[in-house]
């Protein structure tokens, strides 16, 4: 819902909202270096790279969107905490930065 | 948190295992806090999560951008372990705050930082030793 005027003088949300866009942004680079390097070095870090890709791209769109929403949130006196949201942005991140480890101690030994 | 006997924060320790790396959700307690503290324990939480995709791409450059470089590999993997600790405790670190927050208790400190740090420098030790090796 678009806010017709802004919460907070201190702009807290806004700042927020930028921080996931930053995070989203920082996801997508991986993401695009993950599948650039899966076309030459192994075909799984291609498959991780565009799912992460997909996954920040929707977290982008998200961030915009949870910045609006956060005004009805904070005018109604409620809190903003979002523990679904750093859950997954939190998993995720460790299921992605695991697996492109295992990957390449793989890829390592595997060129002996 | 039933651990009130202990000192004034919150804490993991009798928690079981995947507990302690995935605390309950901190809505279970309290009451909420200002929402600018749960607002810039949220920004903090995210700086740790780019700090841990900087980390990433750091280490995947290394592996592969250092292809003629004898020990790139192993830099790439020392970034990604680093990488990988450092998304693993992140969400961790987010509710104990959170939920410290809301119990109005002393913020539980990080060894994360000085963790973080001693690993970066010892792979940049590394990094020096290779170049040299190397030249």
């Amino acid at each position: 819902m678009r806010p017709e005027e802004v919460f907070d003088p201190l702009l807290q949300q806004e700042r927020t909202s930028l921080a996931w866009e930053r995070t989203a942004f920082a996801g997508l680079v991986v993401g695009l270096f993950t599948t650039r390097l899966g076309a030459t070095m192994h075909l799984a870090l291609g498959a991780i790279g565009i799912a992460v890709v997909c996954v920040s791209a929707g977290l982008l769109v998200w961030a915009g969107r949870h910045y609006d929403d956060l005004h009805v949130t904070l005018r109604a006196g409620e809190s903003p905490v979002h523990p679904a949201a750093a859950m997954a942005v939190g998993i995720g991140a460790t299921v992605v930065t695991g697996l492109a480890t295992v990957l390449m101690i793989a890829a390592a030994f595997s060129d002996g | 948190m039933s651990d009130t006997d202990g000192p004034k924060r919150a804490r993991t320790i009798g928690l079981r295992p995947h507990r302690r790396l995935i605390p309950p959700d901190p809505r279970s307690v309290g009451h909420d806090p200002d929402y600018r503290f749960t607002l810039a324990n949220e920004r903090t939480f995210l700086a740790w999560i780019r700090t841990s995709l900087a980390l990433a791409a750091g280490g995947l450059g290394a592996a592969s951008l250092l292809d003629d470089f004898s020990g790139g590999e192993l830099l790439g993997i020392g970034l990604l372990v680093l990488s990988f600790v450092t998304a693993a405790l992140s969400y961790r670190r987010w509710a104990l705050t959170e939920t410290a927050m809301r119990l109005e208790r002393t913020l539980p400190p990080s060894r994360l930082p000085l963790a973080l740090a001693i690993g970066i420098a010892i792979v940049v030790v590394a990094a020096a030793v290779l170049v040299a090796v190397n030249a």
